[in-house]
Order: structure tokens, then sequence, then C-alpha cells
């Protein structure tokens, strides 16, 4: 008996020992699932490849003074130019957003969205772009900018079906590299038979640059602006926010439009306080969004922050509440910062994982039953207008 | 019942030392101060200013629960690291002043068993930590709970995971103590511990810089019976600030680290029952 209890503790210890062993050692080659919640990158400012991005992008160079004028001094010596950015309105409070199409669709993210698009139309949709546009959008498309009244797309556009839209469209030549392309008016008939059916003007400027506008003046306010003959301030977009690969600005009275009815406390501080949105997507790997609001400074800029962030945390809970964890896990990554120049920036991440749960689910689109042409199976360039 | 006494004597004991009434006035004055200086403004649930002592920290306004778990991580690893680190340095002379010449004898004499004596022991260290670290952690979370209206207990599930570690810890103290009676070495082992335990959280990353053969092999035979307080201290943090633990071997871990302490008692159990004073 006594030999037993001298023994019932070593025993009890080794057996201790050896089951806590085993215990730690469960599961521990499976290597701790880290989440990636606070290491998406938000592009706050331009980083080095941006930089380097930005000057490569400088490809337009202003023409040389008339003879007899003197020489420009060495401070006053003309700068190459990014044209996109010197295409787009100018103007603080104009809206403008430029998509860097081919950053994105090489990225993580936008090869998921290439991939859903692709399943929504059966593996046919890059393909049909390609055989009516002549162009691949995933190689020949570089930039796509969007604004109040036109669009514009930068890329290489040699492929581009220009005879078959000259043969619909009235073709002039205006400045230094440009060519408009008004709609004749019997080519495009109304929806009651008569001529002007379109009044959509397609501009191309070099073979590297082509945009669509509403009419010919704004066709040709694009190509003065472009080519250095209409200067009258700063551009919407300067080369200090071209960065990441979404950026732009937005006019607050057209985002405050967004805002829904549910809280009209928070529109109205917001078209009180805000003046424009500065607005930049990372999309390099995970998806950082942030959104400058700016304003004319004081308290009703600071309001706005405090009521948009309360919203913010209002909609998690809500979320949350019913049942939506990916929407909740998302807005648990919304901040409100605000900077020490009574700016602030709503920031947004998305980590790539929730993006592939998301876009996993891509259905294919349900198919027509009409045969195909060009109006049903995709874009018909000649028919743009 | 006997155990609860033990634990009880050495409660009052610790209540008349110097280290464990600044410990606590410590606390007392670290949330009162927070609770008199932190100010912050809640909107909607969100967090859009906080002044301590008057001064802005940050500039982010974000859902009250979300901006406030980095805090609650803090704590979580103070609670964690800094509780044990005092506990090895407050609680080694407990075990050694008990064996002093004369008390034991006299300790030995009372109907009470020796293994019910050093439980007693442990439990009354266990309960005088987890006081500690309850009234640290969960004070805290009362106080942001007022001042946010974010309610969360989670930093006091942290707190007592906390004291797991430290179970493991100051079971190796204690049974150390009744092979040499002394609280320097007796802190020296649970700081060895302490160290060791940390790194084996860390084993396969370590295991990986070392040379493929017996080198490696030896570290891994040795580190697999360490308790792993790093993990332990992580899933910890984790657990205060958002609750959702990653480390997916949690409930092994650490119910491997509570029997390692087991284990460690039992030695000490062992030790002390065919001990001659």
């Amino acid at each position: 008996m006594d030999t037993r209890r001298r023994w019932l503790w070593p025993v009890l210890a080794g057996a201790c020992f050896a089951l806590a062993a085993w215990l730690m050692l469960r599961g521990e080659a499976e290597q701790p699932s880290e989440r990636r919640v606070d290491q998406v990158k938000l592009p706050r400012h331009a980083t080095r490849d941006d930089f380097e991005r930005q000057e490569q992008r400088r490809t337009w160079s202003p023409p040389p003074p008339p003879a007899g004028t003197p020489p420009p001094r060495p401070d006053e010596q003309p700068v190459a130019r990014d044209p996109l950015l010197l295409a787009l309105p100018i103007g603080r409070n104009s809206s403008a957003l430029v998509v860097e199409a081919n950053a994105l669709a090489n990225s993580p993210a936008g090869e998921l969205l290439v991939q859903c698009f692709q399943q929504r139309t059966r593996g046919r949709g890059l393909e049909r772009v390609k055989e009516q546009m002549g162009i691949d959008p995933l190689k020949d498309v570089d930039r796509v900018a969007l604004w109040d009244d036109g669009a514009m797309v930068t890329g290489s556009f040699q492929g581009f079906p220009w005879d078959m839209i000259a043969e619909r469209h009235e073709v002039t030549r205006y400045g230094e590299g440009g060519t408009l392309y008004r709609p004749k008016p019997e080519a495009f008939p109304r929806a009651d038979g008569g001529p002007g059916g379109a009044d959509l003007v397609v501009g191309r400027w070099r073979d590297q640059l082509l945009f669509f506008v509403d009419s010919e003046e704004a066709a040709k306010e694009v190509m003065d602006r472009l080519e250095g003959r209409l200067q009258g301030g700063p551009g919407s977009l300067t080369e200090d926010m071209a960065y990441g690969e979404f950026y732009g600005t937005l006019d607050a009275k057209d985002l405050g439009e967004l805002f829904p009815d549910d809280d009209p406390g928070l529109k109205e501080a917001f078209l009180k306080g805000a003046e424009r949105v500065v607005l930049h997507v990372d999309a390099a790997r995970d998806v950082g969004l942030v959104a400058e609001v700016q304003g004319p400074g004081g308290e009703g800029l600071g309001d706005v922050a405090k009521s948009l962030g309360g919203a913010l945390a209002l909609a998690r809970v809500k979320a949350a509440a019913d049942g939506d964890a990916d929407l909740a896990e998302l807005l648990e990554l919304a901040r409100v910062n605000r900077r020490p120049d009574g700016r602030f920036g709503v920031e947004l991440a998305l980590p790539l994982e929730f993006l592939q749960k998301r876009l996993s689910q891509c259905e294919p689109a349900p198919e027509r039953p009409t045969a195909v042409g060009p109006e049903e199976d995709g874009p018909d360039p000649a028919a743009a207008p | 019942m006997t155990v609860l006494h033990v634990a009880l004597d050495l409660l009052r004991e610790a209540a008349s030392r110097k280290w464990f009434l600044l410990l606590g006035a410590g606390i007392t004055l670290v949330l009162v101060s927070l609770g008199l200086s932190l100010r912050m403004e809640v909107v909607d649930g969100a967090i859009s200013a906080t002044r301590l002592f008057g001064k802005s920290l940050g500039n982010d306004i974000r859902s009250a629960d979300v901006a406030l778990r980095p805090v609650y991580v803090a704590v979580a690893y103070l609670t964690f690291y800094g509780g044990m680190v005092f506990g090895i340095l407050s609680c080694s002379d407990f075990a050694p002043a008990m064996l002093t010449p004369g008390r034991i004898e006299q300790l030995l004499s009372l109907p009470v068993r020796r293994w019910e004596l050093l439980v007693g022991t442990f439990v009354g260290v266990m309960a005088l930590a987890l006081g500690a670290a309850l009234y640290g952690a969960g004070g805290l979370a009362l106080l942001l709970g007022f001042k946010t209206g974010a309610w969360t207990f989670k930093p006091v599930l942290a707190a007592l995971l906390s004291m797991t570690g430290f179970a493991a810890v100051y079971a190796c103290m204690l049974a150390v103590a009744l092979f040499l009676r002394s609280a320097s070495v007796s802190a020296l082992f649970g700081g060895m511990v302490f160290v060791a335990g940390i790194a084996a959280g860390f084993r396969q990353e370590m295991a990986a810089a070392l040379d493929e053969g017996a080198t490696r092999t030896l570290f891994n035979a040795v580190t697999a019976l360490l308790p792993r307080l790093s993990t332990l201290a992580s899933a910890s943090a984790e657990l205060a600030g958002s609750g959702v633990v990653t480390v997916r071997s949690f409930p092994s871990v650490v119910a491997g680290v509570a029997v390692w302490a087991l284990g460690a008692l039992c030695v000490g159990l062992w030790r002390f029952e065919h001990k001659d004073f």
C-alpha cells in the first residue's frame, strides 16, 4: 500500500505531462488563420509606383511657341502632361472618375471581376468584344474616364473598326491629332422613323485616346483642352490626385442624392457641409477605398464626419442584427478619419477573401431566346451613339 | 474545506504584504485616473472624439466596440505578461515561507493533510492573481462600458484565460520550492518556465530556423513538453479584442496548459509527501 502511494504522484505527474503534450500538439500543424482585416492597404497618398506611373503618362508636350516669340524663361519651360487629365473638364467642382482598367484587370480583384463577367456571359463576353470592336479590353484599354457629360478611353485603338464607324458618321479632322465622328442623321433613325436618333459624338486622338460626348461643341472643347488651346485653370483631376486603380472627384451635391432617405439629417448635414469628395481605390491585392470629403471647413464638416461615423456604426449593428455577417464584417473595417486641416476621409477595406467569397457566386446570365445579332450580342461600335 | 482554509490563510498573509497592497492601489489609481481624465464623445454608437487629460487621442471615428478593441488587446497582453511577471516576483516567497523551519512543523501538527496544505497554497495564490486580474480587466471593461455604452466582458474572459498560464508557472515554482527552499530559486524557475513557455508558442517557426537533424529533433522533443504560454497570450488577446480566436487548437492548448499545471503540482505533491521536516 505504501509503495503504491509512493508511486501515485510521479505516475500522475507523468500522465499529466504526457496528456498535456498530446493536447498541445493537437492541431499544432494547422497554421492559425490570420485575419487580414487591418492589413488592407488604404490609398491615403501616392506611392513610388504611382509616381513612376504618373511620369510615364506624361506623353503630351505643348507645341513649340510661334516663330518670333521670345524663348520662355527656365522656370516657365512648358512641361509634358498626361493627355487624359488634360482632356478632363476644368474646374474644382466638376465630377470626374478614372479607372485604371489595365492595372485593375491584372489585379487579383480585377481577375475575379473578369472571371465573374466571363461566367455571366458563359465564357463568351471578352471574345465578343474582341470580335466586334477589334480590341482586347484586357490588353488594349489602359484607362477609362467618366465625367458629367462624357466618357473617355485611353489605350491602343489601331484595331478599332474606324472604317465601319466612318460609314455612319461625318468625319472631320480637328486640331493637330484629332478626328471627330458626328453621327449622320439618316444613319440613326429616331424611334418614330425620322432621322437624327443619335447625337453622341465620337472623338479620336492619335489612336490612343477615344471619347464620347453629347455634342460637337463639347467634343471640340475636349480636343482644345487636350491640345492646350483651352486653358482656364486646373482640371477637375490634377496629377497629384492620380493614384490608385480608381480615382476621381465627385461633386457633393451629386453624391448627396445617393444618400438613403431614411436619414434626412445625415443627407442635409452632408449637403450643407461638404463641397466635393475625392475618391481613391487601391486594388493591387485587396480593395481599399478612401473617400476624402472636402468642404469650407469649420463646424459643418466636423458634424458631417460625426454623423457619417455614427451612420456606419449603426449600419454595422443593423447588419449584425439582420444576420448579414459579411456586411457587418465589412462595416467593421469602415472608419472615418479626420485630418488636421478639417477634411475627413471615409475609409473602407475589402479583403480579397471577402471579394472571393462574394464573386464566387456569379451565376451565368439566362440565355435569351432570340437569334444572336449585333444589337443583342454586345456593343456594336458602328451603332455606338 | 481544509484547502479553502489554507487558501484563505494565504490571502490574509498576502493582504499584509506591501507588494499586494501596492498592486491593489496601483490598479485602483489607474482606474480612477482613467475614470476622471478620459472623455469620450459617442455619436450613434461611434466614438467621435477621445480626450485623455485634455489631449486629443486619434482622429478616427469608428464604432465604439471596434475602436476599443486595441485597448482590450493591450490590456489582455498586459494582464497576461505583466501579471505573470508580477506574480512570479511577488508570489515566489509564499511556499518558502510556509516551509520555514518551525512554521512547517507547526502546520503539519495541525489536522491538515500534506496535499491539502500544498493545494491550499496553490489555490490561494491563484485566487490572489485572479482577483487582481479580474479587478483590473473587469474594472476597465466596466469603466469603458459606462463611457461608451459598448458593454463587453471579453476582457474578463481573457483575464481568466491568463490565469491558466500563471497556474502552470506557479505550479512549477511551488514544486521547485519543495526541492530547494529559496524564494529566488523559485522565482528563477518560474522565470525560466515563463520564457520557455513563450518560446514554445513559436516552436514551429524556431524549429524551421534550425538545421534538420538531431538538433531540431531534440528541440522539438523538449519544446513539445512545455506549456504554450505565448499561444495562450495571443488567444487571450484575440478573445479580449474581437472575440474571434484564430488559434485553431485553442481549447486543446488551454486544456494542455491546465493539465501541465496539474502535472507540475503532482511533482510538488510527490516531493512534499516524502519530505522529512
